[in-house]
């Protein structure tokens, strides 16, 4: 069927040469097609690339009342304002070491989670805890945060459990747990969710392999190393470079309602400063700035570590 | 069998143990809520370690349904939930068709748009002048368009889409069917698994809804479950502060927060066990090529 149209194209074409009426007669076929684009398109238009083109106001001394075109350009005022600006450094110290410890402890936990699930017999048991390792991504940070002051306030279970274990209990809302706190919630909302993308790596494994290491004397922790991981290792190669690409993107959700005065200086994060000083405080250009200075790391960061992998193996994005 | 493993097999105790240890654990924090929701207030107010309901009532879930503005927003949450979701997925699924098929031309360069979008954007506050701008603020809609498609969807849609079988579509085509009616009447059809998991995704997402509430809904009677429910938190953690005085007044309000959970929770809890079969199918192909 596909040769028979190829065909009359082709037939087509020569008929009437010309390449424009080939492309013409090609999008009135497909009219549909793009008829079918056309509303998501607009959406992305409208919410994803005129923001982009917003962020010029970063350069300006964006007002409301003058908008856009009348506002004054001011060039890098507003880069250099935020790099001299002490705040800058706070946020980008707490957004830095929270992301941190959500490389080293968050990224591997799905994968050695994935492993263990992997190696489970009884289908009917993995089933189960599948089901109930992907519950807590569907709760929203709201719930969770409400679960972990349950817990962990003063008359709360885990304080309990200190005490009864005959420890001295510190107050485990405080500043000096924050980001720990903030890590073992991560983990729990999302590692087990973080292994599907890695059970079905571990699923198209061929089981000839494993057959053929098994003739070959290899026992189950060979298997493992030798062809379970480097079978994932372009999953993981790939996940970890869109993360890094997120080291500065926190969820909002998150540390905006862990956190409150007492925690500050901890729990400032990009994504939370950008909104109180843009839109709470109205400094848009300042919060624009700001902003930009995040996504460009953020995709510098993406196409560095891309260019660095596909160098050194044979793993890449793109 | 050549010899009992003896190692394999303690690894496989072990291993059982351990997870299902580690799942327990995502269930209990679940399980403290609900037992201290349906619990008398006093006994909760003290603390302690509890694993069972102590005294049974219902009087925290009372006291949330006739809170002042509670029908309203939990009304909004089902509003930007259903409505938003079936936006979605109907923008979603429209977009996915044309650029899953690379000889609709330009398809490619669309589809890297999107991806791009991915990579890149232009940060909050360009995103909030748009929407102000487009006069969305404080209505609804601010909680349902402008987060309507998620480029990851896409991804995951346009994978799932071109593994199906190209015969389906082009007999219809000798049919006379046009590329509306082979979406609708074929590929959905038979892209049931995708479809549910995206729906899914989609709709939980909507109902969790508390950034973009924060960022764009100010008036009260727009606003939704999880804002009422983070308010709640500080009131009540306000409150803990000056507890010495007023104790006993305050003393229902530490099992109201824990019934809020619940009434937040239990529609994702009801709902989710239902789908998750399909997701493992829907997201495993597309997850892999994207």
């Amino acid at each position: 069927m596909k040769e028979a149209a190829r065909l009359h194209t082709a037939s087509f074409a020569q008929r009437r040469s010309g390449i424009w009426r080939r492309a013409g007669r090609r999008l009135i076929m497909d009219r549909y097609m793009y008829l079918l684009a056309l509303p998501g398109l607009i959406y992305y238009f409208i919410f994803h690339y005129l923001p982009m083109l917003g962020i010029t106001i970063a350069f300006q001394d964006y007002n409301a009342f003058l908008g856009f075109s009348g506002s004054d350009w001011v060039g890098f005022k507003h880069f250099e304002r935020l790099f001299s600006h002490p705040d800058f450094w706070l946020v980008f110290r707490n957004t830095m070491m929270i992301s941190l410890l959500n490389i080293v402890f968050f990224f591997p936990t799905p994968i050695a989670l994935a492993l263990m699930l992997n190696e489970l017999r009884i289908s009917l048991y993995k089933r189960v805890l599948q089901t109930l390792l992907y519950l807590p991504h569907f709760l929203s940070w709201v719930v969770i945060c409400i679960l972990t002051i349950t817990l962990m306030s003063s008359t709360g279970f885990v304080t309990h459990m200190i005490q009864w274990l005959g420890f001295d209990v510190q107050p485990l809302l405080d500043k000096s747990l924050f980001w720990g706190i903030i890590t073992i919630q991560s983990i729990w909302k999302d590692a087990g969710w973080g292994t599907i993308i890695f059970l079905a790596a571990l699923a198209g494994i061929n089981p000839d392999l494993y057959e053929a290491a098994t003739m070959d004397g290899a026992n189950r922790w060979q298997q493992m190393r030798f062809i379970t991981v480097p079978s994932i290792m372009s999953t993981i190669v790939i996940l970890l470079i869109l993360r890094l690409g997120q080291i500065l993107n926190l969820s909002f959700d998150q540390l905006y309602i862990m956190g409150n005065a007492i925690v500050r200086d901890v729990a400032e994060v990009f994504d939370t400063y950008v909104y109180k000083v843009g839109v709470v405080q109205g400094n848009f250009s300042f919060a624009t700035a700001v902003g930009i200075f995040k996504s460009v790391i953020g995709l510098l960061l993406v196409l560095g570590t891309n260019y660095l992998s596909r160098k050194t193996s044979e793993h890449s994005l793109f | 069998m050549r010899k009992p493993f003896t190692a394999s097999r303690i690894f496989d105790g072990l291993n059982v143990i351990i997870l299902g240890t580690i799942a327990a654990l995502m269930l209990f924090p679940l399980w403290i809520v609900l037992v201290k929701s349906v619990s008398v207030a006093h006994v909760v107010t003290e603390g302690g370690l509890m694993f069972w309901p102590e005294g049974f009532t219902l009087s925290a879930y009372e006291t949330i349904f006739q809170r002042r503005n509670f029908l309203n927003v939990f009304a909004n949450t089902i509003v930007i939930t259903v409505l938003g979701t079936a936006i979605s997925m109907i923008l979603t699924t429209c977009l996915s068709y044309p650029l899953s098929k690379k000889r609709v031309a330009g398809s490619t360069v669309m589809l890297f748009l999107v991806f791009f979008t991915m990579l890149f954007n232009g940060g909050l506050v360009p995103n909030y002048l748009v929407v102000r701008e487009v006069g969305l603020l404080d209505t609804l809609w601010a909680l349902m368009l402008p987060q309507a498609i998620q480029a990851f969807n896409v991804i995951i849609m346009v994978s799932f889409f071109r593994t199906i079988p190209q015969e389906l579509e082009e007999s219809a085509k000798i049919d006379g069917a046009n590329d509306l009616i082979i979406l609708f009447r074929i590929v959905v059809m038979t892209s049931l698994p995708v479809i549910a998991t995206l729906t899914l995704f989609y709709a939980v997402n909507q109902w969790n809804t508390y950034f973009q509430a924060v960022l764009y809904i100010n008036s009260e009677q727009n606003q939704v479950l999880q804002v009422l429910l983070r308010q709640l938190i500080l009131q009540l953690n306000n409150q803990e502060v000056i507890q010495d005085d007023v104790a006993n007044l305050h003393q229902v309000a530490v099992t109201v927060k824990q019934a809020m959970v619940i009434v937040a929770t239990l529609p994702i809890l009801l709902i989710y066990p239902f789908l998750q079969k399909y997701f493992a199918k829907g997201v495993m192909i597309g997850s892999i090529k994207g």
